[in-house]
């Protein structure tokens, strides 16, 4: 059995290298031909300033080569072939210029621009899934770009927070305070019932570990997310596919949008330094209800602790003047303290004609508001780009992260903080005659125990991660190349968790029990493409490209658990009793061809045509492949003769793309398998079977098929650009996990194709240069978008429709005709008939049957971020960020008054509704916890000073020196009534969402000083 | 000329593409996909890896297992023993999951999750035991291959009396086909639940030769003599259990290796504080805590609690009522009693007191009581019990074997099914029998006398919802 194991992992291996090998024989057909070659090499200045601009592109138009300039706006490109050639240098803020060089054998040829203030992007360039660069403007769809500022980094303490509010159309819900906790990010809403809706995640070229609920080691609620581990100091750029319209060649796995990271990279010249430290506050505001109780005696003259106002108004108790009491232990006894955060990071790029490189290396340590909630990072990176001949260039990247988090219980876990304290006592049990009982005074809280107690429980998660790629580009002709990317993300995690022995004073925790979990994690990407471009005529340009992509991910985890600790010991080692292990396999891949056809007409008009092809292991085994079409066209016709030339619309493009994508299903989601469970028989523990999964070998992907169209409108001479978009998903065959009938004694549900979902919208972004004069100037971006979403259908099965699936603490349901995941409950209706004030349970009344009540995902959004220009030497920037048409279930809220202890629930004065909703608990609803939870934010602001030259060289010779002061979480406007209207206990939870005793999110303050070299 | 020039360029790119296409596609096309997308899945059994005889111990294990983790195991957080016993008057709510509280407040709702797994684990029981039955069936060749073949079969029938006592008149049996096609049940009303359960314990006792040990005849009896019970074939049902000695017993072994194995009743109980034992619950139900508290001296042991040793004496939700907690199951691996010859005896006093012979019944209750080797199976100490006096009114009379029922089968599911029997069989008003009144955690006690099939059935097409009425005894 060892060797015929041993044979099949080597087959595997096997085919994981031939499928590698043959994505890269595709890519790399044909040998060159040596040819004579020259060097293009010049500036890119501000027209206005004659400043250099730093990081502008540099391409020769249609050839696919091209480079960035330095600090000092230089810039070289080597190897270029004798001929005519369009270079083109574009920058974003910067309208672009092409210019027309010829380029003669063994003659080095110069060539500059200055370029001008504008903010239309539609020279932007974009990485497409094959890993060309393309213009904005000769894509049908539409692709968000974030190029992260220096004060935008300092103000978000992880690249989830650097999304948030900053693309139209990607809502990021911001995660609690827990530091290291995941966020839900959603692209153009959710459209899946049962299947992951986050993105996929490519960095250069590869795809990497997006898992959002990355532990196995259960602390009640919030849980590490794998997006968190990029590296916000080495992004150079964002690109946002959103959608199949635009991401229909990522084929499989790209149905909820594509985000694409572009990492940093060195430029020709000397070497630049780049320095940073940061150091920072975190606090919690978080105003915390108190817990309340009012005094009484009963009808026979016993005294009693909780005589609430139901108690009251049905005579079962009388209230004592002057009894209401009320206790806070998260106030009076608060676990809260003043988090940090400190950071250091120093970088260098530089290099030759031939090889440039980019090295970087930061350190980060977070100290959240509860002291269990740290997390302590050390990452690096280093690309380098080699132009190993002429016509044939490498690229390396290899990054390392290592990573120490550590969680404190929270949320759904009567040892949380925060849950321990609002559900705690109405009084302090170390006041006079109430005699705490072992092992302490709990000053209230819930547990039984001080929070700080409980911080013997150490949950914690070491991460090493490494992460690889290689970039190649041939060109074998001069209409002929190919490029082909291979990469590993591994992921080593180790999720473990220690009690030790008399410690924890909660079932058999006392005990002391370690839980220990390696983990091992590999997404493997090899994607290989070939393009063939030529201009056959002089109006039309056109290029073909084929190729094909392979992925893997593989899972290797093992789960041990040992009790009853031996006092001293802190691993398994020390467990004596109650051992458990187990072991998790999980392995998928995919494998597709794809080609495209793009089409060019005078560089105005555009039309793309392209299909993949896919076939992965998770699909049953009755279905075969899948193709993903897909369609654009782009019309720049603001650059047509018949379209007047006005200041007021200086450019015009019109859009429309047509795509579709899919998503496979979850290993195992198609067999049929048994789990194994142990049974002691005689005495002895034998191996038994248990129900595992309930399989469908006709399963095949959920297909999303999206329209968008557009417009990209230059305004008032390119000093506003306006980009707008229109778009209509629909989902069918989708992945459903229907829920089986239960007399089948199967699994509780299996995956079938079923039902439509449909998600619709519109997004805006406006960019504007409000003025920009000498000594000050305002830049304005505002983003907006809407997002209609509804379940069509979910098909039937057996004849009968599927009955709504519920969700989420079962007050969410997928039901047909609204929207996914929206919540529902019966509803309450209350009348104070005899007006005293006090709302009886008997003018209350609930309804049958669970109605409608809003849902989940805000209905549209918008942020504004303006930045204001001082002199030279201030920059200030602030993000709004306004959410709209949801609701959040107050959990939190509906706990504390189901233990009895909200103030509503003894005070009179309480408003007749919430009386009315604290009483429908009882009667079986939570309607009058799902609140509106719209609301306006200020997410950030940042001052950014920039000193004179001269006082940076102060700084060992520094040739710049900015100092940025960045808050975030500053104010929040609504009339949510919970803890914040973002908050989710379960973020990673594909659509539960609710309010419900997280930590809410901290307030941070940070100072961070750059210095360049 | 320069026009045919420019084609012969084209037509060689165009070549190249074609070329270049080829040297994509063609290898791909080519090339086994199928061993390229081969994965492994160490983790899990096919069913085919399960079809044959070798496969037999572990479809018998599987079986027993998913039986005991149903009955009295933790999975769902409400298991068959907890079900009973929280709907019942056996256990208060001592924790703070709406799923569970309107249990116990007698106002389920179909969509309630935690009943839903609770459903879904007595079916998987029931599924399993079939499973093993229908493996017995076709790969038993001899008597040593058939051992646990009568167990399984009891375990079944066990699993349609848990439906009959547990749930509403309306649950649906269906089947998987060996062809793995599904045939949908039509709902079944208790008497039709409980005549599938004794057809599985008359097969049972049917199995001829070594395999049908003692044990199991008498765990098929007790299973049938308990079905025909619920039938209100008093008669039928004494005979049944005729023969089977007082102090046996089958058990299910709890043991500490995983937490699927551990007692669930202890878990939920002891361990953290979900549940506490009621006294007379909403004015019906039985004094359980005060009888059994053991700073009584006079503590009746069988229904043996004490007040929660830590957080105050407070359960999970840290108030309002205090948590005492049941010692019937001290320990993680405390083995719960499935059946019991003592059951034996009572349905035997059952009968007598249905017969009109009230003095032989408590003659059997009695000697129960002061059984030595009974007892001292339990651990109780010898006169732990004074003898029953014989009640003045019929009503009396069955009040005494109720609570006698209730006490020797406390935490057994057995007392949700008999609080229906004496609204079914003995004519009591709802209202009288089951904890009524205001709830002490705020609104008032429902009216539902069963659990629900949850909402999950409706995927049955041969399932309606207004079949299953919770307030039908």
């Amino acid at each position: 059995m060892e060797l015929l194991r041993t044979w099949t992992d080597v087959g595997h291996l096997r085919s994981t290298l031939a499928a590698i090998a043959l994505v890269a024989a595709a890519a790399l057909p044909g040998v060159a031909a040596a040819q004579q070659t020259d060097t293009i090499a010049g500036r890119v200045v501000d027209v206005m300033s004659s400043q250099p601009i730093a990081h502008a592109q540099v391409q020769i138009v249609g050839s696919g080569r091209g480079t960035a300039t330095a600090d000092d706006g230089r810039f070289r490109i080597v190897g270029v072939t004798p001929g005519t050639y369009q270079v083109r240098a574009l920058r974003i803020g910067y309208q672009p210029v092409t210019r027309t060089v010829v380029v003669a054998a063994n003659r080095s040829i110069t060539v500059d621009f200055a370029l001008a203030v504008g903010v239309v992007t539609l020279d932007q360039v974009v990485t497409t899934a094959t890993g060309e660069t393309i213009r904005k403007r000769e894509q049908g769809n539409v692709v968000g770009t974030l190029q992260p500022a220096a004060a935008e980094i300092a103000s978000s303490g992880n690249v989830t927070q650097l999304l948030t509010g900053r693309i139209a159309g990607v809502d990021v819900a911001t995660p609690g305070g827990t530091i290291g906790s995941s966020a839900r990010i959603r692209i153009r809403g959710a459209s899946s019932v049962s299947l992951s809706n986050d993105p996929l995640i490519i960095i250069d070229g590869i795809q990497v570990d997006n898992n959002s609920t990355s532990s196995t080691i259960g602390v009640g609620g919030q849980t590490p997310s794998r997006f968190n581990d990029i590296n916000q100091e080495d992004i150079e750029k964002i690109d946002v596919l959103k959608g199949p319209a635009a991401a229909a060649l990522y084929g499989t796995a790209a149905a909820s949008g594509v985000i694409q990271i572009t990492t940093k990279r060195g430029r020709p010249g000397r070497t630049h330094y780049r320095f940073f430290t940061e150091g920072g506050t975190i606090r919690d505001v978080t105003n915390y209800p108190s817990n309340y109780a009012q005094k009484g005696t009963t009808p026979a003259g016993t005294p009693v602790g909780s005589c609430s106002l139901s108690s009251q108004v049905r005579g079962l108790c009388t209230p004592v003047a002057g009894g209401l009491v009320s206790f806070n232990p998260l106030k009076q006894y608060s676990p809260f303290i003043r988090g940090n955060r400190t950071a250091y990071g120093l970088s260098a790029s530089g290099g030759t004609d031939r090889v440039t490189y980019y090295v970087g290396g930061n350190f980060d340590r977070q100290q959240g508001v509860l002291a269990p909630s740290k997390d302590q990072r050390a990452q690096g990176r280093l690309n380098v780009t080699m132009q190993l001949r002429d016509n044939w260039n490498l690229q390396l990247g290899t990054s390392y992260l290592a990573d120490h988090l550590t969680f404190p219980q929270n949320d759904n876990d009567i040892l949380g903080v925060v849950s321990s304290g609002i559900l705690g006592r109405t009084q302090d049990d170390s006041i006079p005659g109430h005699a705490c009982a072992p092992p302490g005074c709990a000053h209230g809280y819930l547990s039984g125990q001080t929070p700080q107690a409980l911080y013997a429980i150490d949950s914690r998660q070491d991460v090493q991660r490494f992460q690889n790629s290689v970039t190649t580009n041939y060109q074998p002709l001069t209409w002929l190349k190919a490029t082909a990317t291979t990469g590993l993300d591994y992921d080593n995690r180790y999720d473990n968790e220690l009690i030790p022995p008399n410690s924890v004073f909660f079932g058999s925790l006392p005990d002391g029990q370690r839980t220990s979990n390696p983990y091992s994690i590999y997404k493997y990407s090899a994607i290989g493409s070939a393009t063939a471009s030529w201009t056959p005529y002089s109006d039309v340009s056109t290029s073909t490209t084929v190729g094909s992509a392979f992925n893997k991910d593989l899972v290797r985890g093992t789960r041990a658990f040992g009790a009853k600790l031996l006092g001293g010991t802190s691993s398994l080692a020390g467990a004596t009793a109650r051992f458990a292990v187990n072991e998790v396999n999980t392995d998928n891949k995919t494998f597709g061809v794809f080609a495209s056809e793009d089409l060019g007409w005078r560089d105005r008009v555009f039309l793309n045509a392209s299909v993949r092809n896919d076939k992965n292991s998770a699909f049953g085994q009755n279905f075969g492949s899948i193709t993903y079409p897909s369609f654009g066209a782009s019309w720049v016709v603001s650059e047509e003769p018949f379209f007047p030339k006005i200041n007021a619309l200086s450019s015009l493009r019109l859009r429309a793309a047509n795509g579709r994508s899919g998503r496979q299903p979850n290993f195992r989601d198609a067999i049929t398998f048994f789990n194994a469970q142990t049974v002691t028989v005689a005495g002895s523990d034998v191996p038994g079977i248990a129900i595992g999964g309930t399989g469908n070998a006709a399963l095949r992907p959920e297909r999303s098929t999206e329209t968008e169209l557009g417009f990209d409108a230059g305004l008032f001479g390119q000093r506003v650009s306006v980009e707008y978009t229109h778009y209509s998903k629909k989902t069918d065959d989708l992945l459903v996990a229907v829920p089986l009938a239960p007399s089948l004694g199967l699994s509780q549900t299996q995956f079938q194709n079923l039902g439509t979902s449909q998600n619709k919208g519109n997004e805006l972004s406006v960019n504007a240069n409000v003025f920009d004069l000498h000594r000050a100037g305002l830049d304005l971006t505002v983003t907006g978008s809407t997002l209609d979403n509804k379940l069509l259908s979910l098909g039937s099965q057996n004849g009968k429709p599927v009955p709504a699936i519920i969700v989420g603490f079962g007050i969410q349901q997928h039901r047909a005709g609204y929207p996914l995941g929206g919540y529902w409950a019966r509803p309450i209706t209350y009348k104070d008939a005899n007006g005293d004030g006090i709302i009886a349970p008997s003018e209350v009344t609930v309804g049958d049957t669970a109605v409608y009540l809003g849902n989940t995902l805000p209905r549209y959004e918008f942020s504004v971020s303006p930045t204001l220009r001082l002199a030279s030497f201030l920059k200030v920037s602030a993000l709004f960020d306004h959410k709209g048409g949801f609701k959040l279930f107050n959990f939190t809220h509906r706990f504390h008054c189901a233990f009895g202890t909200c103030q509503e629930a003894f005070d009179p004065k309480a408003s007749l509704a919430d009386q009315a909703s604290n009483i429908a608990i009882a009667k079986g609803t939570n309607a009058g916890y799902i609140e509106n939870a719209d609301f306006t934010k200020l997410r950030s602001l940042s001052f950014t000073l920039t000193a004179p030259q001269r006082l940076a060289h102060l700084f060992g010779g520094a040739q710049g020196l900015d100092v940025t002061i960045a808050g975030a979480n500053l104010k929040t406007w609504t009339k949510y009534t919970g803890f914040d209207p973002e908050l989710n206990s379960q973020p990673y939870d594909n659509f539960s969402t609710s309010d419900f005793l997280t930590l809410p999110p901290s307030r941070t303050w940070t100072a961070r000083l750059n210095l360049t070299f | 000329m320069a026009h045919t020039h420019l084609a012969r360029r084209h037509g060689s790119r165009v070549g190249y593409i074609i070329t270049l296409a080829a040297v994509t596609l063609l290898p791909l096309s080519a090339c086994d996909t199928k061993r390229i997308l081969a994965v492994t899945d160490p983790d899990v059994a096919r069913p085919s890896a399960l079809d044959n005889a070798s496969a037999l111990p572990a479809l018998y294990a599987g079986a027993v297992g998913s039986f005991g983790q149903a009955y009295n195991g933790q999975n769902s957080g409400l298991e068959q023993v907890q079900l009973a016993g929280l709907l019942s008057d056996e256990f208060i709510n001592t924790e703070t999951f709406p799923t569970r509280i309107e249990v116990d407040q007698r106002a389920q709702h179909t969509d309630n999750g935690t009943l839903a797994s609770t459903f879904l684990d007595i079916n998987q029981a029931r599924g399993l035991a079939q499973r093993a039955i229908a493996g017995f069936e076709k790969f038993a060749k001899n008597s040593a291959d058939s051992t646990g073949f009568p167990e399984v079969l009891s375990l079944a029938g066990l699993s349609y009396v848990m439906f009959a006592e547990n749930y509403c008149a309306a649950v649906p049996l269906s089947v998987v086909n060996s062809s793995g096609t599904f045939t949908f049940g039509a709902p079944l009303n208790t008497n039709q639940q409980l005549d599938s359960a004794i057809a599985k314990f008359n097969q049972a006792l049917a199995v001829t030769g070594a395999p049908l040990t003692p044990a199991l005849k008498y765990l098929a009896q007790l299973g049938k003599g308990r079905a025909l019970l619920d039938k209100g074939d008093y008669a039928g049902a004494a005979a049944a259990v005729a023969g089977v000695p007082t102090t046996y017993q089958y058990n299910y072994q709890h043991s500490e290796t995983s937490a699927g194995q551990n007692n669930g009743t202890w878990a939920l109980t002891a361990s953290v504080g979900r549940f506490g034992v009621a006294d007379i619950e909403g004015g019906n139900g039985l004094p359980f805590r005060s009888e059994g508290n053991v700073t009584n001296p006079a503590a009746d042991p069988r229904v043996a609690n004490k007040l929660r040793p830590n957080s105050g004496g407070h359960g999970f939700d840290g108030g309002p009522e205090l948590q005492y907690v049941q010692l019937k199951y001290p320990l993680r691996a405390s083995p719960v009693t499935v059946e019991d010859g003592v059951e034996a005896r009572l349905i035997e006093a059952e009968a007598a007191l249905q017969g009109g012979d009230a003095a032989g019944a408590l003659a059997i209750l009695n000697a129960l009581r002061s059984n030595g080797a009974l007892l001292g199976l339990r651990g109780y100490a010898a006169g732990s019990f004074a003898p029953l006096t014989l009640q003045a009114t019929p009503g009396s009379q069955v009040d005494q074997l109720f609570k006698e029922r209730a006490y020797w089968l406390y935490l057994t599911s057995h007392r949700l099914g008999d609080l229906r029997r004496l609204i079914r069989q003995y004519g009591r008003p709802a209202e009288s029998v089951f904890p009524t009144g205001p709830y002490f955690k705020g609104g008032t006690y429902g009216t539902d006398v069963n659990s629900p099939v949850p909402q999950g059935e409706q995927n049955n097409p041969n399932y309606t919802a207004a079949s299953c009425v919770q307030s039908q005894p």
